[in-house]
């Protein structure tokens, strides 16, 4: 992204990106290959790679002369590899969608690249071969996980149904970090009758560089998927900041708790399902896991309503952000209450002087479920469980008829009723209400292990 | 064979060195977060355990020394210490903009050294897979290229001089599993790189290597051992190349450069013999004898086998006499194989050219040539390996195989004894791409002009103002200025005025003496206590032989003050009168004392309150 003065001199002299140049201005000459530059920085300065590899900005005005001494390999060729297979593996399909773990940096230009085809990630773990028989599915798309949403769920969906039930043994699926544990959710709810092991994975560190922690994720991706006695979808990736071993958490009961550590995914109301060292060892940690089952099909259910909501109510937080949503056609709303599911409601005529009262929310909330929308209250501490009776203010949104939403991670109480009214025309209220207070994909605990909280 | 101790002829070698010296910044902060650079803590917090992976390099290929590294498959543990360390050193977190005093300095001393600034920094990332840095690299930017340093009227080309992260220092190593320590990792460093230096010898790249760091001195820098550590590349004619890493003390780097030279030329020795046997290249294969061994009475055979490793035995054509031949003083050629498999976690080889007896061996290796059909001239070389691959014996061929057509480009590191070790092959090029967090940084032609309108006085010129300025011997000048504690010396002779050789003399032997002999904590003693003791002495309410009870004092009790001290201790000087009036006391009670016996007994009563010479002279008037 050069300055249009730079663009047209590099037009004029036939200079692309990737050639060898040589510049000279008053004080010096510098020899180097030309590199793109990024939106940031001076765009009137011209990037060289010198060849002792460091690249530096050379400012551009009317006493700089370049000249292209000669062309320049072609960039963006990423290392890939064909996949091998061994007899007596398990086959295990592979399928990559993005992010992290499937980009590439150009290690000349800095540019960063997405990968176009799977081999390319497995390049950077080739230990996957001794693993598995990896069956590479071509990428149903690339997309980074923040500009992801049902549709590439139910397309993920399609894809592991599809491969499992030509009998491979379990799936992995690559994927952005963001968003993760909104698709481990989607997975967990649309692949009905799931009987074997999807694990989902992604990195926090490039695999550019020699800490890459998706190296590892994927070795222990290929062991659960290939080898687990396990039945469900599952995030596996770092257990510690250690290059130790990973956990596979339950697609329902996870949630990214880091910006950036190699351990940000964490089991939140829940243990995780198991721990899987890159040896391949496996040790389950979690009574309650479904087994796996080679003879039963999964069914890929992907009908979504993408007209739910999830809101986070605050101190000072306006309640009219419910009318807001109720007005765009929204079918159901989430809310991220305080503590047990507290919202704002100071509904008593007092005087407080000085003070402001927060306006409350209750009288929105009811006119919301007046008007047919499903109210789902979860909690913004994330751990626990939410209670409609402790407190009056508790009481006073349950009487609104705001279902309360257990132990169930407000991310995925939104995957679930988006999937739930999916399958509904028209919201039957008590239907709804029943059914997000049932367990389904393993998103309710009906008792909580005391050791799981910040486990 | 060359002979030992003769004086060497460097114009006639070809001698050709670059030297790269690494001197860390003074900044409070590191170079890309907010952690402490005083690397002063001794316990760490906890240990992270990290693997490091070779990763394709530009155009997806693998650089050879990044792929020789991840061939090793090592678990590295980074202790983790309180206030020097964040989650960017752990690589748990991007990097936080760049310090931008430490880019201050790096550029002082690149325009000391008449360097070139680019218009625009970009900051790189040098792949590093030895472990020495958690993420795989190390963050580096050019800040100064084509300058030069004048030196005996010659122009000495500086390269380049770049601005990065230190890497953390290692503790240990065992089964190539290596310990670092993360507090020094991300300390600004400049690394400054010279041309190639032609026609000097070995003394005088040592006294360049002197004058840069001297530059580097002229602004504000760490100093103290560690601080600054060279790096210095060494070639004779003949074709052969090595960069000695990590040579911390400045006066082993003559010796360092010759001892490199000669073995260059041992080594060239070797090939030359190989070639008169007409070895060509080394065919060997290495076989797995482990069956063969089976009865061997060798202590160290039998434990390899028991620990259930592989021995893998290979015959070297016309190799016999060639791995007891010596390469630098005290070390072999097969020692210097033995370090080389000891990188891929192995204790090292058994070879025929060894004394076999030593190891009960004998009738092993009779069955070994045996076996291996082996001529008189061949050698057996035995390794054990933890795998049954023969990747290390496959790897040992390799490097043989180099020696063996001259192809030997290789890291070294520097030993103590100013000997050098085999590390890796030397890296390739292919080893920079850009750091993607770290967006480039314009640099505006007012901002670099300030920087060189008030760069700080060169060294050379404040070491003369220094010697006339505070009347202290050449040496005694060059120690100080050297010192981490030029700083404070120089606030405690402006503030106190106490006299600057004995300052400075204090804090060169002194302090030294106290640390090293008496095991005094001088990291209890604050500086306000060395302005108190300095200050006393100033006043004369003591004398200089107080000193050390009173540094000894506050590493104990540094609660306490300067005029409680003096007379716990009983440190107030005694007059000469007073020193004949407990003379006389003494031998009027006990007559039959000896001198000797006198004056120790008056020394004991006076020490630190009184020039002991006095003592002597005066106890003497009354024995005459």
């Amino acid at each position: 992204m050069y300055s249009p003065d730079i663009d047209s001199l590099l037009k004029s002299k036939k200079i692309k990106v990737g050639d060898r140049i040589r510049i000279t201005t008053k004080t010096a000459v510098h020899e180097g290959i030309l590199l793109p530059r990024i939106e940031m920085g001076d765009t009137q300065s011209i990037v060289l790679k010198l060849d002792n590899g460091y690249n530096i900005g050379i400012r551009y005005d009317k006493d700089v002369q370049l000249k292209r001494l000669e062309g320049g390999a072609k960039l963006g060729v990423i290392p890939s590899v064909h996949v091998r297979t061994k007899p007596g593996l398990p086959d295990v399909s592979f399928i990559a969608t993005g992010g992290t773990i499937g980009t590439h940096v150009d290690y000349r230009t800095g540019a960063v690249y997405m990968i176009r085809k799977p081999e390319e990630i497995i390049a950077t773990t080739p230990e996957l071969e001794d693993i598995a028989n990896i069956k590479v599915i071509p990428a149903p798309f690339t997309v980074a996980s923040e500009d992801m949403n049902h549709t590439h769920w139910a397309k993920i969906a399609e894809l592991v149904a599809k491969e499992l039930n030509k009998g491979r043994r379990g799936a992995v699926v690559t994927h952005g970090t963001d968003t993760l544990h909104f698709t481990s959710a989607a997975l967990s709810f649309m692949l009905k009758n799931l009987s074997k092991p999807v694990a989902v994975v992604g990195a926090q560190r490039s695999p550019d560089r020699g800490s890459f922690d998706g190296h590892m994720n994927l070795i222990c991706s290929g062991y659960f998927a290939g080898h687990s006695n396990i039945g469900e979808v599952a995030v596996v990736m770092h257990a510690t900041t250690n290059d130790d071993y990973c956990y596979a958490h339950r697609g329902t009961k996870v949630r990214k708790m880091h910006s950036s550590r190699r351990d940000a995914f964490r089991s939140i109301n829940d243990m995780p399902l198991a721990k899987i060292w890159p040896s391949g060892k496996i040790e389950q940690m979690n009574t309650n896991v479904r087994t796996f089952d080679a003879n039963k099909k999964v069914e890929a259910d992907t009908k979504f309503e993408p007209k739910v909501a999830l809101v986070k109510s605050y101190p000072g937080s306006d309640p009219e952000i419910v009318d807001w949503h109720v007005d765009k056609g929204c079918r159901g709303i989430i809310i991220e209450g305080s503590g047990l599911g507290h919202v704002p409601t100071s509904e008593r005529d007092i005087d407080i002087g000085q003070l402001q009262t927060n306006p409350s929310w209750i009288p929105h909330i009811q006119s919301a479920i007046e008007q047919g929308v499903v109210v789902v209250i979860t909690t913004q501490t994330l751990y626990g469980r939410v209670h409609p009776f402790v407190y009056r203010n508790l009481r006073l949104l349950y009487k609104t008829g705001a279902v309360f939403g257990e132990d169930m991670l407000p991310e995925t109480a939104y995957i679930k009723l988006g999937w739930l009214l999916g399958h509904e025309k028209e919201n039957d209220f008590e239907k709804e209400r029943n059914a997000m207070q049932t367990n389904i994909a393993g998103e309710i605990s009906r008792e909580t292990d005391a050791r799981s909280f910040l486990f | 064979m060359e002979e030992k101790g003769k004086k060497l002829n460097f114009k006639q070698l070809g001698l050709k060195a670059g030297l790269e010296i690494h001197q860390q910044l003074d900044t409070r902060f590191k170079l890309f977060c907010k952690s402490t650079t005083a690397v002063a803590e001794k316990v760490p917090l906890e240990n992270i355990r990290r693997k490091l992976h070779a990763v394709a390099g530009e155009l997806g290929k693998f650089d050879i020394a990044t792929q020789f590294e991840s061939m090793k498959d090592r678990t590295f543990a980074y202790q983790v210490f309180a206030n020097e360390n964040c989650m960017v050193e752990a690589d748990e977190e991007p990097p936080h903009e760049l310090n931008l005093d430490a880019l201050e300095i790096a550029l002082q001393i690149a325009l000391l050294l008449n360097c070139q600034i680019p218009d625009e920094l970009h900051v790189m990332r040098k792949t590093v897979t030895d472990g020495s840095n958690t993420s795989g690299f190390q963050r580096t930017i050019l800040v100064g290229m084509e300058g030069h340093l004048k030196y005996k009227g010659k122009k000495i080309p500086i390269t380049y001089i770049n601005l990065e992260e230190d890497a953390a220092a290692i503790v240990g190593e065992e089964d190539g599993n290596a310990t670092y320590r993360l507090n020094r990792m991300g300390v600004p460093l400049v690394e400054i790189g010279t041309g190639l230096l032609e026609g000097f010898t070995a003394e005088e790249i040592e006294d360049i290597a002197f004058q840069i760091g001297m530059i580097c001195r002229s602004t504000s820098v760490k100093r103290g051992i560690g601080t600054i550590r060279q790096d210095v590349n060494v070639s004779i004619r003949g074709g052969l190349r090595a960069e000695i890493k990590g040579v911390q003390e400045l006066n082993l780097l003559s010796k360092i450069v010759e001892n490199e030279a000669r073995r260059q030329i041992a080594m060239t020795e070797i090939r030359n013999s190989l070639k008169r046997r007409e070895v060509k290249k080394v065919t060997a294969r290495p076989e797995d004898v482990t069956l063969l061994l089976r009865a061997t009475k060798s202590k160290v055979l039998r434990g390899m086998i028991d620990s259930h490793m592989t021995i893998f035995g290979m015959k070297l054509g016309g190799f016999a006499g060639m791995l007891k031949r010596q390469i630098s003083p005290a070390r072999t050629l097969g020692k210097d194989l033995a370090d080389f498999v000891g990188i891929f976690g192995l204790k090292g080889i058994i070879h025929s050219d060894e004394d076999l007896q030593k190891y009960n061996a004998v009738e092993d290796f009779e069955k070994l040539r045996q076996h291996f059909s082996a001529r008189g001239e061949d050698a057996i070389v035995l390794l054990g390996e933890y795998k049954s691959t023969g990747a290390v014996a496959e790897q040992l061929i390799n490097r043989l195989n180099q020696i063996v057509v001259g192809m030997e480009k290789e890291t070294r590191a520097a030993n103590d004894d100013g000997t050098t070790r085999f590390v890796r092959p030397l890296p390739g090029a292919a080893r920079l791409y850009p750091e993607t967090d770290v967006i480039p940084m314009p640099l505006s032609k007012e901002f670099v002009e300030k920087i060189r309108k008030n760069l700080p006085e060169p060294w050379y010129r404040k070491f003369e103002k220094f010697k006339s300025q505070y009347k202290v011997s050449e040496d005694l000048a060059r120690q100080m200025m050297e010192s981490e504690k030029l700083q404070l010396f120089e606030k405690i002779v402006k503030e106190t005025g106490a006299n600057p050789t004995i300052v400075a003399s204090t804090f060169l032997s002194t302090l030294k003496d106290l640390e090293r002999r008496e095991k005094v904590e001088l990291q209890r003693i604050a500086e306000r206590h060395y302005f108190e003791i300095f200050d006393a002495l100033a006043k004369e309410k003591i004398l200089k032989e107080a000193l050390p009870e009173l540094f000894k004092y506050f590493a104990e009790k540094p609660g306490e003050t300067i005029d409680g001290a003096i007379e716990e201790l009983n440190l107030v000087p005694i007059t000469v009168a007073d020193l004949h009036k407990m003379t006389k006391e003494l031998l009027e009670q006990s007559q039959s004392l000896t001198y000797e016996k006198a004056v120790g007994l008056i020394m004991s009563k006076v020490r630190g309150r009184i020039d002991p010479q006095v003592v002597m002279s005066t106890v003497k008037k009354y024995f005459k």
